[in-house]
């Protein structure tokens, strides 16, 4: 179900660190409930951007929408709330923590969260306690992490570590999911099934996704619209096939990586 | 009104010094070092013992004693410190704390209790305009203060040890895989470090008392000077010190003695709660 | 009699300094934040009880409110005291990196402390209180009120214990770990670390006042030496002792630091003189701190963890303890 408005706007965002000019005047336009890619070298400017988004960074100036509402400079637990998710570059789980456990941290909105209610009202907490594990593992049963459930995520292999951080996204799906480069260090399997999930978000969930990648093949297969970044700024957007036949693009990205493949 | 400026610049010049070995410490290894103002208390009483006890000329005893405290410093650096590397940062700062105790504990048991002064000729006061404004030995601190912020910033900034400190400081694989002797390097960070905490702690012995507390009194002194400067800033960490050191000097005249370290403290406070980065800052750090 | 005394003495000790070390294990080994200013809230929880139940001042010693309530309704009021200042402390510093609580804390113990000392007016300085109540001494008199002091504080640490843990498997626990672990990944789940740091925080200094307010109890007097940072430490050496993150840990680390330490005073020594004994006994616990840090990382208990105690204690039939892996034994992060 296509809404006419953009999932997430981002209109003229700029962000400098000293000098250096991470972010150029950055707009784009990510369509609700499809999967956008962001491609482009290396310091072009492509986490930044997510970084800028999500909260992690205050742009310097510019304006951030999310389904319509100014969302700039929230705070990125608000914008988690709301429904704006990410995930990071380096695997980054609570690695000291097993599994299950961090499925269980991904959940907000339950009253044992709250340390009035943990004595206030037992029962309930309990109740929801109960709830929130079982949904757990009906995720881990999903991305296939079961018997792993009791590991610490700290000893998951890299393909492992993206699955869990999917399925932690999914313990309370986002509107918007925002990843960072998931396909890195993945084996041609493992990438498969990246990107089986990636597509069912889109097409069963109605999730908007912004990926951030540099492997040209997983891109292609899963984006429905790529932008591509250079130097802090958008060189180029639109459907996969038209971009990366774009010269300027070639030139600055796709070019120089056919010579070093 | 004099007094009370050249006072506070006084008491700023020692606790610049402390509070740059810390601040390089800090740089380098990365924890804040709570047992570093005790090598002031290890300088101050080596010099006593050396001076009172042994009989030696207080020069030269200050000289052995900063000598002495180098060692020190950069022994238990070797010995507590460098095996936690890679562990969390907070794990060296609480190991620093058990360190503090322990140098505290080991210098009132080897020189006992109590408040040491050292054997020094009497210093001429000096006076402008036949107002006296302190002795020789007080200004002498404040110029030796000023010859060693010369002599690190040169340092720093244009010997290859020092650039390659700072390259170390800021991304140590980096620094390492550029051919930078870390192993070296760090030797010398310590021992640089540790000398300036003796040399401050010899001339509190001389210029007034050493007393076997002094080791925690500073420590709050010196974090909040590092904290004010920026923790990440060694000039940062300076013109803190001083600031510092005038500010509760100055602050005498206007409220009672007890109270200057309050009114330190309640501007840690302030200055933590509305700009943490300090006054100056250091190399920004990246969030994710 | 006199060995069921020095027992009692000993237990109700290990209760005060307990208690403190399962707050400050909830603060720092479950939440990350360094606090170094333990002593300030167990001596405002001391003295928040002091005025709350000494009867006013009769000009024998001067103190600046005295207000005769009864001795529980004092500690609760203790326990209040350390939770506002709590309250002012994180919100201030939590905001940041955990070095500035640490360095803030030091100094905001060493503050109040030199308050209390200069300011007579507030609670008689250095000379202290002499009198401050103790529960039930005016129904049970001598020795048998050592015995039930210790009762009383053993009883409180029991329900204080239960109260932790089920705060440290709560969501609420899970959170603060969350935050401990990865802040950056923490945000990313939704969680608000500021407000969460500062509850925890907060709800921890309650039991570090209690603690306070049992240790006067110990003592029948008061002075600003509850404020010293010798308090902070030992609180720390006994929880890395009995690991960080680990609940029972923290107790098990107080009995074993605080058995110690008083056992050896009751040792006859008597070539050291007292103020040497007092040195000697900093340099040991320094020797001894580092020692731990450097050869058991994970605490002298070696089976506990932190990551451990959340998890099996979360209580959840289905969620059960990871084996011990090789990355665990190592640097936590």
């Amino acid at each position: 179900m296509n809404r006419p408005s953009p999932a997430i706007e981002i209109r003229n965002v700029t962000k400098s660190f000293g000098e250096l000019r991470a972010l150029d005047g950055v707009s784009m336009s990510i369509a609700a409930n499809g999967v956008t890619g962001l491609i482009g070298p290396n310091g072009s400017g492509k986490t930044t951007l997510f970084n800028a988004v999500t909260g992690f960074l205050k742009p310097d100036s510019g304006t951030v929408l999310f389904n319509g509402r100014d969302v700039t400079a929230l705070p990125t637990h608000t914008l988690a709330r709301l429904g704006v998710k990410r995930t990071f570059q380096n695997i980054a789980d609570l690695s000291g923590v097993s599994v299950i456990e961090n499925l269980l941290s991904s959940v907000r909105g339950v009253p044992g969260e709250s340390l009035w209610r943990v004595f206030a009202s037992p029962r309930k907490v309990a109740a929801a306690e109960d709830r929130v594990v079982e949904r757990a593992w009906h995720l881990l049963d999903r991305t296939g992490l079961s018997r792993l459930a009791n590991t610490m995520a700290g000893d998951l292999s890299i393909g492992q570590g993206r699955l869990l951080q999917i399925a932690r996204l999914l313990m309370q799906p986002p509107r918007v999911l925002m990843l960072d480069e998931p396909s890195s260090g993945l084996n041609p399997d493992d990438q498969h099934r990246l990107s089986a999930t990636v597509r069912e978000l889109r097409d069963r969930e109605d999730m908007t996704v912004l990926v951030i990648e540099h492997n040209m093949a997983f891109i292609n297969a899963i984006s429905d619209e790529l932008y591509v970044m250079h130097d802090g700024k958008v060189i180029a957007h639109g459907e996969a096939s038209a971009v990366v036949r774009d010269p300027l693009v070639i030139e600055t990205y796709l070019g120089a990586r056919r010579v070093d493949a | 009104m004099t007094v009370v400026i050249f006072s506070g610049l006084v008491s700023g010049s020692v606790l610049l010094l402390a509070t740059v070995g810390f601040e390089l410490v800090r740089r380098v290894e990365g924890f804040l070092n709570i047992a570093h103002p005790q090598l002031m208390v290890v300088a101050g009483f080596t010099a006593f013992s050396l001076n009172r006890q042994a009989g030696w000329n207080w020069v030269v005893a200050c000289v052995v004693a900063v000598l002495i405290t180098t060692v020190v410093g950069v022994v238990t650096a070797r010995i507590v410190f460098w095996p936690l590397r890679g562990r969390p940062h907070y794990i060296p700062m609480i190991a620093s704390v058990g360190l503090a105790y322990f140098i505290n504990a080991m210098v009132e048991l080897l020189t006992g209790h109590g408040v040491k002064t050292l054997d020094v000729p009497l210093f001429e006061t000096v006076r402008i305009n036949d107002v006296p404004v302190a002795g020789v030995d007080r200004i002498a601190v404040v110029v030796l203060a000023g010859l060693v912020v010369i002599a690190l910033h040169l340092w720093l900034s244009r010997s290859y040890s020092g650039r390659a400190l700072r390259a170390m400081a800021s991304n140590q694989a980096l620094a390492e895989v550029r051919g930078v002797n870390t192993g070296y390097l760090q030797y010398l960070a310590w021992a640089v470090a540790s000398a300036l905490a003796g040399l401050a702690g010899v001339l509190i012995a001389i210029t007034a008392r050493i007393y076997a507390e002094l080791g925690w009194d500073q420590i709050l002194l010196v974090a909040a000077a590092a904290i004010i400067g920026g923790l990440g800033s060694v000039y940062g960490a300076m013109v803190a010190s001083v600031v510092v050191g005038l500010t509760s000097s100055v602050a005498t005249l206007v409220i009672p003695t007890q109270y200057t370290q309050l009114l330190v403290f309640a501007v840690i406070g302030l200055v933590v709660f509305l700009r943490p980065e300090g006054l100056f800052s250091g190399p920004k750090e990246r969030v994710a | 009699m006199n060995v069921l005394l020095i027992v009692a003495g000993i237990a109700t000790l290990v209760a005060v300094y307990s208690l403190a070390a399962l707050a400050l294990n909830f603060q720092f080994g479950v939440g990350g934040m360094i606090n170094f200013g333990v002593a300030a809230f167990f001596g405002v929880g001391a003295y928040g009880y002091a005025f709350a139940s000494m009867p006013p001042s009769d000009g024998w010693y001067t103190y600046a409110i005295g207000l005769a309530l009864p001795w529980w309704v004092g500690a609760l009021i203790g326990g209040v005291a350390a939770m506002l200042l709590a309250l002012l402390v994180g919100l201030v510093t939590l905001r940041i990196g955990g070095v500035y609580l640490a360095v803030v804390s030091l100094a905001l113990a060493e503050m109040v402390r030199q308050l209390f000392i200069n300011e007579p007016a507030i609670a008689n300085g250095n000379r202290g209180l002499l009198d401050v109540p103790v529960p039930l001494s005016d129904v049970i008199r001598g020795r048998e009120l050592s015995l039930v002091i210790a009762a009383v504080a053993l009883g409180v640490l029991a329900v204080a214990y239960l109260v932790v843990r089920r705060a440290t498997r709560s969501a609420f626990g899970r959170n603060l770990l969350a935050i401990n672990e990865n802040e950056a990944v923490a945000k990313s789940l939704g969680i608000d670390v500021y407000r969460t740091k500062v509850k925890g925080f907060v709800f921890a200094a309650f039991f570090m006042g209690i603690a306070g307010v049992m240790y006067v109890w110990y003592l029948s007097i008061l002075t600003p030496t509850i404020f010293s940072v010798n308090i902070t430490f030992t609180v720390f050496i006994a929880l890395i002792i009995g690991g960080m993150g680990s609940n029972p840990g923290a107790v098990a680390g107080t009995a074993i630091l605080i058995g110690l330490r008083e056992g050896v005073t009751y040792l006859k020594v008597d070539f050291i003189a007292p103020e040497q004994l007092a040195a000697l006994q900093d340099a040991v616990q320094g020797l001894a701190l580092i020692a731990i840090l450097l050869f058991w990382p994970r605490g002298l208990l070696r089976r506990s963890s932190r990551m451990r105690e959340c998890l099996v204690e979360s209580g959840h039939p289905q969620v059960v303890a990871p084996a011990m892996s090789a990355s665990a034994t190592g640097a936590s992060r």
